[in-house]
């Protein structure tokens, strides 16, 4: 069957789910690596005779991260890394279980393991690296097992036995011979043996419940316990599935694709297993099967399967649904089951002829020791029958009316009883004639479709006695009625939690709780001895009302589910107290089912899409486009608006006519007097009439005009919503790139650890600003820069602990990590304390690899030596140690960070240490700026750099040591002109050289101000970046280029670097000095 | 192979014409600073910003005035594109290998490494240029100094 799986994966198909599984074993790697940190620190404070006391919840956590793998790469069928993952996951179980103590060897072990198994990761993204072979690494972790013999009896957990014993040795429960609501379904997954990779993924929850043998709820968490973030992708990728599926069966030639469906009843399977909703897993198990087994019998697929798979499908997707909602009711999961079973049977009993015959008995044997045997429904059904479940009660109560009591109960009918509906009804009917039916599941309207119902829970407030109601409803072809009254979730503290089976005074141990909920020390408090009703809680806190009332329940059931006694208050107190306090102490089981759910109610799993970051790319490509376009719209607005300013249009128009009339009248009369040139006059009449006649044409083309300047407001408004639109996706483009950082930093704890085991130095690394966010892109290329630039300072920048000492520094070297926003960048610095670069070592390198010329050499200061360590081929370590050093050096770094238009400066002090600081900026693309004018060409200077500006006469500027200042405010600023700082091909010249009025735009960042001396300003604009590295390189003082509206291209100057330019040309005489460090740092 | 011939003061030059990405006519250059004289600066290219070399300048040629048949060639190099002036753009031409010979050690003034070789096509002489070497090679120390010094 694996092989058959196997083959039927597609690429395509393949592709989807490996990036899935890639996404999510990155956050289970990062989570093992942290954690196995923190077992190292742990394990290096003691000798090697101790063994420490683990933080049972660290090791749960990284089970669970192995476990997680584990199942993904089993429905991926990554044998190896299935394997691997499986190793390790039992040391962490050993570990949890005390067999296994963590010592430094295990430590190590795990580390060699995970490296191993990042590296197969990582292979499968990127294919065409060398095979990794885990094989010697499963070896020592075996050897780690056997050596305290915890290995065969995990080898061997998946025998039966195992999962049946577990749960019931400390649960009294299991003797009065109840069963659990969903045990059946774990064994019948969990034994699986023939089919590896479903055992494998199915297997685990029981595993873990053994593994927790102190923890009672182990039977109720395994539903779901992971966090929404992977639910919403279990659901989210199950609904996918479940639509093909159905699309398969519903397909003519659904022979043809019969593989497709088996992949896709897999897929669900595996992807159920893992986030524990084991009786999807099993359903969609069981269809697997069948529809395996059709295929490899060459059986057709008849109407009977279709239906039954269908009807499956649909169940599970209504499951689903009511997991995605957190209202998970009856479902009917188990009816499909039947149903497939029943269409199972239909096929198989067709047959003829013994040859396949036998060969379908030994196979429906061989699913029987699997745990698919054909009366597997109906324990699940008496199991399920036999107390109301904590959900159902958390449901019903959550719908009881506040102020009175209630009663909850379930009707169990006979198993297949015909007319189930009708009975339901009836039964319905006369609860709702006693009292107010506030629950009951199935609802009355779903009765019709539901088929073999075998039970019905209701919820009802009446005032009538509760035996009174069990009379009543009691009828033919009723098994069993259960009643339980919960009180009203008054603060009256009357004692109003009563089993009618059995009153039982356990409700005390919620109610010690929820009166005392913030203290998470509570969950553990035994059950006082009190049947005090829990008074504390609020009537109107349905969170709160929902645990108290439920857990009492719980606990007085007379057979009640293994966990249930000690889960109960655990749950009260996670369900009461926020999300985060209910961090589970030691020892303490993880949050029952029970507290995931109210959570998830509050928090509905997030649902997240997977993009390809190219088309991110593209998004952010478009939506910068549309910023230019916005820009251009803008001005062609304003130009408009100027343009229509001729107010008096109409007014002159009127004179003229005005004029015009009198002109005629004046020529009529003129006419009239003097008959002699009456040809003349008439002449000029008509000329009159004619003009008068061309001006009404021009009134009318007036008048549009007006429409027209209307318009234009609207124009106006238009392009203004269009300005907040654009704006908008502007941000959520941006957004959807932003990441924090801290993932990527914490990746470095290894890389210090490492170093540290090697060199034996004694370092510590200090992380700061994890929470900074950055785009994508930009995280993903800072990667190796960062990890070549803390290898140096921890290789070659931090001193042995002798030296240290012995330099009168502490031991320990830090290596600190920092990111944070300077203006509109954000600064990432990489610092260390240690002995700083050696100048002279530097210099003499350089002039030995010929980098730099003698003469050169020895006018450069301390800092510009040190800029030469950006040359391509320089390596000062004078030992090329394993870690660094491998003379690609820093040259890689910096281009690496300038492809993504940041810049990297170095600073250090000898004895002190080095610090580098990477600038970036704050995105991509956009940049707000103030565009100005400078001899004809438009500069644009990013608005956070611009401080103020200032309009002055020239002839109110000062000279100060031979430079142009301007005096404002107090302060002397120093004035420049963009044609003296950067060094031009062609000078730009002004048109006016010496204009009266000056407009200078003071720039500044940090303590260091400029006036930089414009011709004019257009206005601040939201600019496009355009790296100019892209198709050529950086250039010192320029931070990029962009397309203004018109089409044009625009400089963006880098104030920063403007300013360097300036501080480090002033002081110093020595202008080619400064300028050979220029041109060192700047090319 | 196929080439593109173009020309720069008296001389027939050719580049390969996969190199080529396309002719346009000369726009409005945006000037960059801080760099070799050779670099006229930056155009916007359908939103893309491209530099603008001037080969004149960068084969040490004197400048000449931009006329009805200067055109930019956009060419690709190394993943980057580049714009380069020339005084005209002449036709596409196929050259066989045997008509191209070696490169003499100077061609007007360009040195071997950035030639090809010589095509010989009836009486014209095309010179086929490395184009990739001419624009990777632009940090040539005395340029780069010359660039410093504000040459």
């Amino acid at each position: 069957m694996e092989s058959g799986i196997a083959s039927c994966f597609d690429d395509e198909f393949m592709g989807t789910i490996l990036g899935e599984f890639l996404d999510e074993s990155q956050g289970y790697l990062t989570d093992l690596n942290d954690n196995l940190l923190v077992l190292d620190e742990l394990v290096s404070a003691l000798d090697d005779t101790e063994s420490p006391q683990v933080d049972l919840e660290l090791l749960n956590t990284m089970f669970r991260a192995a476990h997680s793998m584990k199942g993904l790469s089993a429905m991926l069928q990554l044998d190896d890394i299935n394997r691997l993952t499986h190793n390790i996951e039992n040391v962490f179980d050993a570990a949890r279980n005390n067999s296994l103590s963590i010592r430094r060897e295990v430590v190590d072990v795990m580390f060699q393991a995970f490296d191993r198994l990042t590296g197969m990761v990582s292979l499968l993204s990127e294919p065409g690296g060398e095979e990794l072979p885990c094989d010697e690494i499963i070896t020592e972790i075996q050897m780690l097992l056997d050596d305290i013999g915890v290995a065969d009896s995990h080898s061997n957990r998946d025998e039966p036995a195992d999962e049946s014993q577990g749960p019931a040795e400390d649960s009294p429960a299991h003797a009065d011979g109840a069963k659990l609501e969903r045990a059946p379904e774990e064994t019948a997954a969990t034994d699986d043996d023939s089919l590896p990779l479903a055992g494998e993924t199915t297997s685990d929850p029981t595993m873990e419940e053994s593994s927790l043998e102190d923890d009672p709820f182990a039977d109720v968490t395994d539903e779901i316990d992971l966090s929404d973030k992977y639910l919403s992708i279990f659901l989210e990728e199950s609904e996918t599935s479940l639509d093909a599926l159905s699309e398969v069966m519903l397909a003519d030639d659904h022979e043809v694709l019969i593989d497709r469906a088996l992949v896709l009843c897999h897929q669900v399977k595996g992807a159920a297993a893992t986030v524990r909703l084991n009786r999807v897993a099993k359903l969609s198990h069981f269809m697997e099967d069948l529809l395996q087994q059709l295929r490899d019998d060459g059986h057709a697929i008849t109407t009977d399967v279709v239906d039954a798979v269908i009807f499956s499908i649909d169940s599970l997707r209504t499951y689903l649904q009511m997991v995605k909602n957190d209202s998970v009711s009856t479902d009917t999961l188990a009816e499909a089951y039947r149903q497939l079973k029943h269409a199972h049977a239909v096929v198989f009993s067709t047959e003829t002829g013994t040859g396949p015959e036998a060969g379908t008995d030994n196979r429906a044997a061989a699913k029987d020791d699997d745990g698919t045997p054909a009366q597997e429904p109906e324990p699940t059904e008496v199991a399920r029958a036999d107390h109301l479940t904590d959900s159902e009660r958390s449901r019903a109560a959550a719908a009881a009316p506040s102020g009175q009591s209630a009663l909850l109960g379930m009707v169990l009918f006979e198993d297949q009883l015909p007319l189930v509906e009708l009975k339901a009804k009836l039964v319905i009917e006369r609860l709702t004639a006693m009292g107010d039916l506030f629950y009951c599941d199935p609802d009355e309207s779903q009765l019709e479709e539901t088929t073999g119902m075998t039970c019905l829970v209701f919820g009802v407030a009446s005032e009538c006695h509760p035996e009174f109601v069990r009379r009543q409803i009691d009828l033919a072809g009723v098994v069993d009625i259960k009643l339980e009254t919960v009180a009203p979730p008054q603060p009256d503290g009357s004692p109003a939690n009563s089993s009618v089976e059995s009153a039982s005074p356990l409700g005390a141990a919620a109610a010690a709780d929820s009166s005392d909920a913030s203290s998470p020390n509570s969950a553990t408090a035994p059950p006082a001895d009190s049947s005090a009703r829990p008074s504390a809680a609020p009537s109107h806190d349905s969170e709160t009302g929902r645990g108290a009332d439920t857990c009492p329940v719980t606990s007085a059931s007379p057979v009640p589910e293994p966990a249930a006694p000690v889960a109960a208050p655990p749950a009260a107190a996670v369900a009461q107290s926020s999300a985060q306090s209910a961090a589970p102490l030691a020892g303490s089981p993880r949050p029952p089912e029970k507290a995931p759910a109210t959570n998830r109610a509050q928090n509905k799993p997030a649902e997240t899409i997977r993009v390809d970051i190219d088309r991110l790319d593209q998004l952010m490509n478009l939506a910068g486009q549309l910023v230019i376009n916005k820009a251009r719209f803008g001005q062609i607005s304003g130009k408009l608006k100027g343009l229509s300013k001729h107010r008096q249009g109409s007014a002159s128009l009127t004179n003229i006519e005005d004029s015009l009339s009198r002109l005629l009248a004046d020529t009529s009369e003129l006419g009239e007097r003097s008959s002699g040139d009456l040809v003349y006059v008439q002449s000029v009449n008509c000329y009159a009439e004619q003009i008068r006649a061309d001006l009404e044409i021009v009134r009318g083309d007036m008048t549009q005009l007006f429409e027209a300047r209307n318009l234009l407001n609207d124009l106006s408004e238009a392009v203004h919503q269009l300005d907040r639109v654009s704006d908008g996706i502007q941000t959520s483009v941006m957004d959807t790139r932003m990441v924090p950082i801290g993932p990527l930093f914490g990746r470095f704890k290894r890389v210090i650890r490492d170093i540290t085991r090697m060199n034996g130095k004694e370092i510590q690394l200090v992380i700061r600003g994890e929470k900074t966010e950055l785009d994508k892109r930009m995280i993903d290329e800072l990667g190796d820069p960062l990890i070549h630039m803390i290898r140096n300072s921890a290789d070659h920048g931090i001193e042995s602990p002798e030296e240290r000492e012995a330099a009168g520094k502490p031991r320990q070297g830090t290596v600190t990590l920092d990111a944070f926003h300077r203006g509109n960048r954000i600064l990432i610095q990489v610092r260390d304390n240690g002995k700083g670069l050696d100048s002279e070592k530097i210099r003499e390198k350089a002039i030995a690899k010929g980098i730099i010329s003698a003469a050169d050499a020895e006018r450069l200061t301390p800092q510009q030596t040190y800029q030469l360590i950006w040359e391509p081929g320089f390596s000062t370590a004078e030992q090329i140690t394993e870690v660094s050093g491998r003379g690609m050096g820093m040259d890689i770094v910096r281009s690496k960070i300038e492809q993504i238009s940041g810049t990297v400066e170095l600073d250090s002090q000898v004895g002190i240490g080095t610090t580098i600081t990477i600038k970036l900026p704050l995105t991509m693309a956009i940049l707000p700026s103030l565009l100005t004018v400078v001899s004809g060409s438009v500069y644009a200077v990013p608005v956070e750099s611009v401080v103020e500006i200032v309009r002055f006469k020239r002839t109110e500027l000062v000279t100060v040591h031979g430079h142009k200042a301007a005096r404002v405010r107090g302060r002397v600023v120093s004035v420049v002109e963009l044609s003296e700082v950067l060094e031009w091909n062609e000078a730009p010249h002004s048109d006016e050289p010496f204009p009266e009025d000056i407009t200078l735009v003071i720039i500044g960042s940090e303590e260091s101000e400029l006036a930089l001396s414009v011709d004019d300003l257009l206005g601040e604009e939201d600019i496009v970046i355009k790296s100019l590295a892209e198709n050529f390189r950086n250039v010192s003082g320029i931070a990029g280029a962009s397309i203004l509206g018109d089409g044009r291209v625009s400089l963006i100057l880098d104030v920063s670097a403007l300013l360097d330019l300036v501080c480090s040309s002033k002081p110093s005489g020595n202008a080619e000095v400064a300028r050979a460090g220029l041109s060192l740092s700047g090319n | 192979m196929q080439v593109v011939s173009f020309r720069l003061a008296q001389e027939e030059y050719a580049i390969e014409i996969i190199r080529v990405q396309e002719i346009i006519l000369i726009g409005e250059v945006t000037s960059l600073p801080q760099t070799p004289p050779y670099i006229k600066g930056v155009i916007n290219l359908r939103s893309t910003v491209i530099p603008i070399v001037d080969l004149r300048l960068r084969f040490g040629l004197p400048q000449e005035g931009v006329t009805d048949e200067t055109r930019i060639m956009v060419v690709n190099v190394a993943g980057k594109t580049i714009g380069l002036i020339v005084d005209a753009v002449s036709e596409v031409l196929r050259i066989a290998q045997e008509q191209i010979s070696p490169p003499p050690p100077t061609v007007a003034g360009l040195e071997q490494n950035y030639l090809v070789g010589l095509a010989k096509l009836d009486e014209r002489l095309l010179i086929l240029l490395d184009i990739e070497q001419i624009i990777l090679d632009d940090d040539q120390p005395e340029l780069e100094q010359a660039a410093a010094i504000g040459v």
